[in-house]
């Protein structure tokens, strides 16, 4: 490796870590040309020690976008917006590599994997995930529970396990949209199992308030608690939000989010009034529950003196996994906006595609590739 | 956060230690300055810097290098104190904001070097653990290495391709949506 001149200044002078360092940098398509570099270069970037870090680069946001097709019905197919400049992640992001749907609704993105609602031509669903970069899908069978089901929520963290797990959250009391027991998939055994709640009566969740953290999922619920549980649904616990933190609205209780960043939980919430602004609170000792206020945004400063309302005009659509940003779609100019916290910076990435003259504003799932082929999807 | 007084932090931005360089040249900075770096920093709080700190891996030319941008960032570090969560005043935002600007500049201005200097300086600041610098001159080789062609990064750093001209198209296969 070392061709002993010192100033002929090569990559093998900088060891495999700080490699990785400058690949971690970089967006995704180049880090997947780069395996043709060498061995070496092959080997650091299939490394799973190094999948956590390689690459760290959020591509962009998966959006269902509707059309009409010629039989005049409305389809959804996915679309993408991409906040990475340089480099076009997909041929086509509309997934058509999984044939033989009439519409795709991308759910939930997490690490890299889609899942995904499918009709098929029969009008019946179809559970898929998928890997966009690799093209690789799979159906998750049918939990076969009769029971209401609230909503499903998705994990996947190739840090942690190669497979992914599906969380079906199942209505406690016939349509009072409690939470109740959970079903949950594991890609390992490719079964589901049925787990007793272990959290508690009379708990709603808030819509998209969920959250894959550690092995574990998170989800946000109207009664300022988080619920999280491992994918064995052995481990249940209730994280207690703090009073300030609670901030509720006439009508749907807690206008709040959360998120992961940088592998911490993000929670962040809204508050309307005198001069509206964000609040973003960090977990920063995740076993014990201990949370930091970390900033303070008033909406001014992001949007200028204009009397916008929350959910209304714009939304708050994800945080930046690898740093302080928080990425915003704004109603009146269709515009997709993205806030550096530490810094205060305000940048326009884009406009959207899609109008946003329809409610509720549409999902935006935050995409960060996952380049290697998941053993738990096979094509 | 931290309970650390800031009395305390005053006092000894005062103190001064002797970094010395490879080729034996001597430098001295505050403490402040030096403190940006992990490895100092340890040095420091155990005691051991009395009498200079020998820095084997690091040369005077880097090293002067390096402690002029601990130099900038150390008042950067020192402004920034007690007001990290304060988003709401806006005369204060102001002038963070043009600091930053300057600070932005500099950096930019910094990072003007030739390939093997930065690589200097990306070894440098991961031998002092230097989380800014190394940040700063990784993110310039990304910047630079982006968009590229695996031919084109082994002539850029020297690579010698090992890759049999078979895995080589079999790795391509894999990772044809990159090459599109």
């Amino acid at each position: 490796m070392d061709s002993g001149k010192k100033s002929a200044c090569a990559a093998a002078d900088l060891t495999d870590d700080l490699i990785v360092e400058i690949l971690s940098r970089l967006p995704p398509k180049s880090i997947c040309r780069f395996k043709c570099v060498s061995w070496h270069w092959y080997r650091l970037i299939t490394d799973p020690e190094h999948r956590n870090k390689i690459p760290q680069t959020l591509f962009g946001f998966f959006y269902p976008s509707f059309s009409l097709n010629h039989e005049n019905d409305i389809v959804i197919f996915p679309d993408f917006v991409d906040v990475v400049e340089d480099e076009q992640p997909f041929s086509d992001p509309s997934l058509i590599f999984m044939a033989g749907y009439k519409s795709i609704v991308p759910d939930i993105c997490c690490n890299g994997l889609l899942i995904c609602s499918c009709r098929k031509a029969s009008d019946e669903y179809d559970l898929v995930v998928c890997n966009p970069a690799t093209e690789k899908w799979v159906v998750v069978p049918d939990s076969g529970d009769e029971s209401i089901a609230l909503v499903n929520h998705f994990g996947f963290d190739p840090s942690i396990s190669p497979n992914f797990y599906v969380f079906q959250i199942i209505d406690a009391d016939e349509n009072y949209g409690y939470v109740g027991d959970v079903n949950i998939y594991s890609s390992e055994t490719g079964a589901w199992s049925h787990k007793e709640s272990g959290w508690g009566d009379e708990l709603q969740l808030v819509d998209r308030g969920g959250v894959f953290l550690n092995g574990m999922l998170h989800l946000l619920t109207y009664n300022f608690k988080i619920l999280t549980v491992d994918t064995e649904g052995k481990t249940w616990r209730t994280i207690h939000l703090l009073e300030p933190m609670t901030v509720k609205c006439i009508w749907k209780g807690p206008e709040a989010f959360i998120g992961q960043s940088q592998g911490r939980l993000y929670y962040i919430n809204m508050r309307a009034g005198g001069t509206p602004k964000l609040s973003v609170w960090i977990l920063e000792d995740y076993a014990s529950g201990e949370w930091i206020f970390k900033y303070s945004i008033s909406i001014s400063q992001i949007f200028g003196e204009k009397d916008l309302m929350f959910e209304r005009d714009y939304a708050l659509i994800a945080i930046h996994p690898q740093c302080n940003m928080v990425f915003f779609v704004c109603r009146c100019e269709d515009k997709l906006i993205s806030y550096d916290m530490d810094h205060g910076k305000v940048c326009v990435i884009c406009s959207l595609k899609e109008h946003l003259c329809h409610r509720p504003f549409l999902p935006y799932l935050p995409y960060v590739p996952y380049l290697s082929d998941s053993p738990a999807i096979q094509g | 956060m931290a309970s650390a007084g800031s009395g305390d932090e005053k006092a000894a931005a005062a103190a001064m230690i002797t970094l010395i360089s490879s080729d034996n040249e001597k430098f001295e900075v505050t403490e402040a300055t030096a403190t940006l770096s992990q490895t100092i920093r340890h040095m420091i709080e155990d005691g051991c810097t009395d009498g200079g700190v020998p820095l084997p891996n690091v040369t005077s030319k880097i090293l002067a290098r390096v402690i002029e941008y601990c130099k900038k960032h150390a008042t950067a570090a020192a402004g920034e104190e007690g007001s990290s969560s304060s988003f709401s005043d806006a005369a204060f935002l102001e002038v963070d904001r043009a600091f930053l600007e300057e600070l932005e500049e500099f950096d930019d201005a910094f990072l003007e070097v030739d390939r093997a200097t930065l690589f200097d300086l990306i070894l440098a600041a991961n031998y002092l653990d230097i989380k800014g610098l190394l940040n700063l001159t990784c993110q310039k080789v990304a910047d630079s290495v982006k968009g590229k062609t695996p031919e084109q990064i082994r002539e850029m750093y020297n690579i010698v391709n090992d890759l049999t001209p078979e895995e080589e198209a079999e790795i391509r296969r894999e990772t044809q949506w990159a090459f599109e």
